[in-house]
């Protein structure tokens, strides 16, 4: 073999090999507001909300776009579904979609010589998506799953304050499981807690807690996500529950009580609001979920300032465990 | 695929037709009548079906007797020799309507496991139960329940 015959065997490998190692590592993207997956460009899931999706690159996975319409280019190519809800869909010439296109309250349209190997379907008008559901499900489909940064402390959520919410604390803890008052408790594996933290705050007819568990890894997350699914999404209302992109999150109501949940990496996180009555109406439900809502908030806020900190300090050259 | 008589069936789509149910009047109007309500895709399907039984036992058979409307309107739409240009615009549009409606029956048949021309397919509303690979669907009189891609796997899970 000649030295230049090998140049196209280097160039193969430089070119091969960073595909493969990156192969599968795409992003995901969810966002708020229109979106263009530009040609060339390969994302791993796209949701969008209250905007338009345009997909003219790859999107590896799944596509779902509430309150918008999914338009898959000329060369646009979706590895998975396409479902839209409140919104159209369509598929311009040489667009492929692998699995279904699913369009509610919208129409489908496909054109030329599009691929779609699933099925097709569109529902025009759809009598039980009311215009409240389709809020509901644009308002929790998008959220931001924020986990911490390095070793996080998890006594630093014991500083969460929720009195303007009206709500004092009433205790902290640190659990070996998960309880979610009448919604049962979830137990995680045997050995796999590696940091917990379980705090409680109380008003006249209120309680709200929240949990923070960091286990062994991915997989121990997982399997405690799943258990925290298990039998008590068929009992939800008002539920929304998305598992796309990297981890998943969970918002739901059921009996008397609000939850707000999400996993990423290890860290699992569940913030729950729950009324003295189990049978509430909708303006105490609304109530509620405003109060799980900002204790999420409250949570995510103390969880970013650390990772804040611990950046700034980073880049001012202090350590981390050197931070007060 | 017509169940009773042919002739019968055929006679009351084409009445129900020309009778302006669809609220159209011509070949010409079928794409519109699809992109309207694709819902009347099969039946489209049984008119194209009932209209070759009726050119076809009508003017030789002499068995079937249309009624006199009928038979006019037969008479200015299908079977008077057209103007070239209304040939071929009449042409285009009974090959764009079969298109729609065997992409249609395709569609309905659940065999779309390739590529090419496809339409919009609907699912009639109700209460509806549909599960099937990829999307699992519930519509009941007060809530939407979906799975994306699947119950129990990754995708988005609603149930409002």
């Amino acid at each position: 073999m000649t030295l230049n015959s090998k140049y196209p065997l280097a160039l193969l490998a430089t070119l091969i090999i960073p595909t493969l190692i990156f192969a599968g590592q795409a992003p995901s993207v969810m966002q708020r507001g229109g979106l263009v997956i530009e040609r060339g460009r390969t994302v791993k899931d796209a949701v969008v909300a209250d905007g338009d999706l345009a997909v003219r690159g790859r999107v590896e996975g799944s596509v779902f776009v509430v309150n918008g319409d999914a338009l898959i280019e000329d060369d646009g190519t979706v590895g998975g579904n396409v479902t839209v809800v409140g919104g159209n869909v369509s598929l311009s010439q040489r667009a492929a979609v692998q699995g279904s296109v699913t369009v509610f309250s919208g129409l489908a349209r496909v054109e030329g010589e599009a691929r779609v190997l699933g099925d097709t379907r569109s529902i025009e008008d759809l009598s039980t998506l009311t215009d409240e559901k389709l809020s509901v499900i644009s308002e929790y489909l998008i959220f931001e799953r924020v986990t911490p940064a390095g070793d996080f402390p998890f006594s630093e959520l014991s500083e969460m304050d929720l009195s303007r919410c009206g709500l004092r604390p009433a205790g902290t803890d640190v659990p070996r499981k998960l309880d979610l008052y009448r919604l049962g408790k979830v137990l995680p594996p045997e050995d796999s807690i590696k940091e917990a933290r379980e705090l409680e705050f109380r008003a006249k007819n209120i309680r709200v807690k929240v949990l923070a568990i960091k286990v062994a890894g991915q997989a121990e997350a997982e399997e405690v996500w799943e258990s925290i699914r298990e039998g008590r999404e068929e009992k939800a209302t008002n539920s929304v529950h998305n598992s796309l992109g990297d981890g998943a999150h969970w918002f739901f109501r059921s009996k008397g009580s609000c939850v707000g949940a999400w996993t990423r990496g290890e860290y699992i996180f569940v913030v729950i609001a729950r009324h003295d009555k189990e049978n509430l109406k909708e303006e105490e439900w609304k109530d509620l979920e405003l109060i799980r809502d900002a204790a999420v908030m409250e949570l995510k806020r103390g969880l970013l300032a650390k990772e804040a900190l611990v950046r700034t300090t980073e880049e001012m050259g202090v350590r981390p465990s050197q931070t007060p | 695929m017509l169940g009773k008589k042919p002739e019968d069936e055929a006679l009351e789509l084409v009445r129900s037709y020309l009778d302006g149910d669809l609220g159209l009047e011509g070949m010409d109007g079928l794409e519109k009548v699809l992109e309207r309500r694709p819902e009347l895709a099969v039946d489209l399907a049984r008119l194209e079906m009932a209209l070759s039984v009726f050119s076809s036992t009508s003017p030789a058979g002499g068995n079937f007797e249309p009624p006199p409307g009928l038979a006019r309107k037969i008479a200015s739409e299908s079977l008077a020799a057209p103007s070239p240009r209304r040939f071929w615009r009449t042409a285009a549009a009974g090959i764009a309507a079969a298109a729609l409606v065997l992409a249609a029956i395709w569609g309905f048949s659940g065999h779309r496991k390739n590529s090419g021309p496809k339409e919009m397919n609907e699912i009639r509303l109700g209460t509806i139960h549909y599960s099937g690979p990829g999307v699992e669907l519930l519509l009941q009189e007060d809530q939407f329940i979906l799975h994306s891609d699947g119950a129990g796997k990754r995708g988005i899970d609603l149930k409002l």
